[in-house]
């Protein structure tokens, strides 16, 4: 059972997610979009998309940088005041993007239109994610100093998967509700394909450095002629 | 130099009757859909108004357009770091109730409704929701309202002209107003392409066009913003922009755009105007007075040797330079110059130009009496109903000079007209009349030819699209022979 929880069942999450956006980005580019809802109500969105995009980027990012360079990271944190300024921030930003989703969800329930343009796999992304914002406020609360254990526990973790040496062993002893999160975090990589998540995939940043007006050229102009 | 063709058009305002038979003709084959129901790629909108969607000339509302920032020319709310900045939010994107809710009529109803004393009525039904609704508004919501307060005394060209100018226009006796049809411009520098993070849009080098790839729009929306023409527009369903296409599928099989093709005024004229590419920045960064001679330089002479010999150095077909040197837009836009952009001053060089009206006064009323003589039948351009600084505002960046030329000129060519049809003014009174705007009568009789006269083919030069060329590029032609050009995996 726990093999099949915690090494099958990540696994197939992460190859769910590498092989369906690779075929959702490559050959169904029409379906990807952020499918904004803006054009029909833009006020509530303005605080519930700004609040929960601000803030689950950043969480985003903290997770991946901790899994990347959790050395640093731990000895980043062995000071104290560095701990616990880092743990205050992304506490704040878990509840920044709480209140966000929160908003979010009330908009799409309130406000007819919104229902319209809302797709069932919608229901399916909010429940993911509600779950998994609740049960990492929850962590932060209840088995604070995450930052710390999690660069020395569950960042070898992960890591074992990517040695294809899977390592459960300190896993396992964790506690219920970070197990119901890392958990609930693959099935939320797993749905990414299937759903509207996909669209942070297709960030622009290209754009940064394009030139502003883009030409494209259908006939060969050089053969016309000669 | 970077030469290159675009296809232009030429909109003459006089003749419009606002029959709304080009916006029908589009919706009925484009925007037909779900999600599309609001878009109107051509619409036509009733000056002084507010237009659609409801004050889209408004910069400040919408923040569309370059603006020049020191030297550089900068999106107004886009671009590189402040669009991105924008992405889960756009605070300038218009919203339905800036367009309308789009709405059908139970019908059913009609036939359905069980016998009663009162007659059945057909509800309005909201084709988002599906549930009955109060329409509150539509694409054209202010057609024919001049002089109402909600909406031409709200139209934002008139914040320049002074009280009594905006007073007159509306006293009852006075009322004037115009109509003025609007289709996406597919400009030479245009904002939208420049703002849209995905490089989805983009301009058909060969011919002009711009272009949404539908595969490869993400709907950041910035491009809708960033169009300061409202041209752009958001599909609610499929999540992704959508644009008037200029019925690129009938140009490349030599059809005109169906909306010019129904166009019952013949309003319309549509041509190939080769320009320098090079030379795009430098010209939408220039100062604003300069803008319109500045614009107008940027297309090339067809019939300049040296310009053919660059033009067929950049790969530009001998079949393309043919049609430029035919283009009735040419005549209008560079020979005659009568021809302006919309709203210059957004600095995106629209391909699309406007004959400013002249609407001529038949007779004057003044002490009781009509007055009508022959050489004030059509009063003089100072008494014009519509005052020169409002179409300055809306063609000429507030540059009166040149609407009065043009003006001018319209004259000169009816009194034209005048002495060789009715015959009760003079040759030479004429000809000091043309001559003060540098035409003569040669000139005046092709101006009044291709404004009233010229038949289709004149009216609509299309250069071959040379389709074959790019089917060969992209597969072996014996491959493609006997389809339709459809993949048939
Ligand atoms: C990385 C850059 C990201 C960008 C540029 C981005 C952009 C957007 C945009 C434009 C929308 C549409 C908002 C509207 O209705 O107008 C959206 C919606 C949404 N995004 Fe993102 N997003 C990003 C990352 C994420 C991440 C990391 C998540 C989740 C883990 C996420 C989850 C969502 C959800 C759930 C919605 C739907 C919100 C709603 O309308 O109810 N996004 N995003
Ligand atoms: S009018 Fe607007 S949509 Fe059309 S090309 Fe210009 S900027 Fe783009
Ligand atoms: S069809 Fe022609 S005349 Fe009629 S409204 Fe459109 S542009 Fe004007």
């Amino acid at each position: 059972m726990e093999t099949l929880l915690y090494i099958v069942f990540p696994y197939l999450a992460m190859l769910t997610c590498l092989i369906g956006s690779i075929i959702r980005i490559r050959f169904l580019g029409y379906t990807i979009s952020s499918f904004s809802s803006q054009f029909f109500e833009s006020k509530l969105l303005y605080w519930g998309s700004r609040m929960f995009h601000t803030g689950i980027v950043i969480l985003l990012l903290g997770h991946l940088v901790g899994l990347i360079i959790p050395r640093s990271i731990t000895l980043f944190t062995n000071h104290p005041l560095r701990l616990v300024i880092l743990e205050v921030t992304a506490f704040a930003f878990a509840l920044m993007t709480f209140v966000g989703v929160v908003i979010l969800l009330y908009r799409r329930i309130k406000e007819p239109r919104v229902r319209v343009v809302t797709r069932k796999t919608d229901f399916l992304v909010y429940g993911i994610l509600l779950l998994q914002i609740i049960t990492g406020i929850w962590v932060a609360y209840f088995h604070r100093w995450g930052i710390s254990w999690y660069t020395t526990v569950l960042a070898p973790y992960i890591h074992s998967f990517f040695t294809l040496s899977p390592d459960i062993s300190a896993f396992a002893t964790l506690p219920v509700m970070i197990k119901v999160h890392a958990l609930s975090g693959f099935a939320f990589i797993a749905i990414i394909p299937f759903t509207r998540l996909i669209h942070f995939f297709a960030y622009p940043y290209h754009y940064f450095y394009r030139q502003y007006l883009v030409f494209v050229s259908n006939i060969n102009l050089e053969k016309i002629n000669h | 130099m970077n030469v290159r063709a675009q296809i232009a058009m030429v909109f003459h305002l006089d003749k419009c009757i606002g029959c709304h038979t080009c916006s029908v003709a589009c919706k009925n084959i484009w925007t037909d859909r779900k999600g599309a129901e609001y878009m109107w790629w051509n619409n036509v909108e009733t000056k002084p108004g507010t237009g659609y969607p409801t004050q889209w000339e408004d910069q400040e509302i919408y923040q569309g357009g370059w603006q020049k920032h020191g030297h550089r020319l900068e999106l107004k709310a886009s671009g590189h770091w402040k669009g991105m900045t924008r992405l889960y939010h756009n605070p300038y994107m218009p919203n339905i109730n800036d367009y309308y809710e789009p709405f059908s009529y139970d019908y059913q109803q009609l036939i359905n409704a069980p016998a009663d004393d009162d007659q059945p009525t057909a509800r309005p039904i909201s084709l988002v929701t599906g549930k009955p609704m109060d329409i509150k508004g539509g694409p054209n919501w202010d057609d024919d309202l001049s002089g109402t307060p909600d909406y031409a005394r709200s139209d934002v060209n008139l914040r320049d002209l002074s009280a009594e100018m905006q007073e007159a226009m509306f006293q009852l006796e006075r009322m004037v107003m115009f109509y003025l049809p609007r289709i996406c411009n597919h400009c030479l520098n245009p904002a939208c392409v420049a703002a849209c993070p995905s490089g989805a849009i983009y301009k058909r080098a060969e011919d002009g066009v711009v272009l949404v790839n539908q595969d490869k729009c993400r709907g950041w929306r910035l491009c809708i913003s960033a169009c300061p023409y409202k041209k752009v527009y958001y599909n609610w369903k499929s999540g992704k922009s959508e644009k008037c296409i200029l019925c690129y599928p009938r140009l490349e099989t030599g059809q005109v755009p169906a909306c010019m093709h129904s166009c019952v005024g013949r309003i319309r004229y549509l041509g190939v105007l080769l320009y320098d590419a090079d030379k795009i920045e430098t010209i939408a960064s220039v100062p604003e007075e300069q803008l319109l001679s500045k614009h107008r330089d940027i297309y090339l002479d067809p019939f300049n040797k040296q310009v053919v010999q660059y033009a067929k150095d950049c790969g530009i077909p001998d079949s393309t330079i043919v049609a430029a040197q035919k283009s009735p837009v040419y005549k209008f836009v560079k020979e005659w110059q009568i021809a302006l952009p919309l709203h210059p001053e957004f600095r995106t060089l629209p391909s699309l130009f406007y004959v400013p009206p002249l609407l001529p006064i038949m007779s004057q009323v003044r002490d009781q009496q009509v007055l009508v003589s022959s050489k004030n039948f059509w009063g003089n351009i100072d008494e014009i109903r519509i005052p020169i600084a409002y179409l300055a505002q809306l063609f000429a960046a507030g540059n009166e000079h040149e609407i009065e030329c043009i003006l001018k000129k319209q004259l000169a060519v009816r009194y034209l007209r005048r002495f060789e049809t009715v015959g009760d003014v003079s040759k030479e009174w004429v000809e000091s009349l043309l001559s003060e705007v540098h035409l003569n009568f040669e000139i005046a009789h092709s101006m009044y030819h291709l404004t009233s006269l010229a038949p289709f083919h004149e009216r609509f030069v299309i250069p071959p699209a040379h389709r074959e060329e790019s089917i060969e590029m992209l597969r072996e032609t014996s491959l493609h022979k006997g389809e339709t050009g459809f993949n048939t995996f």
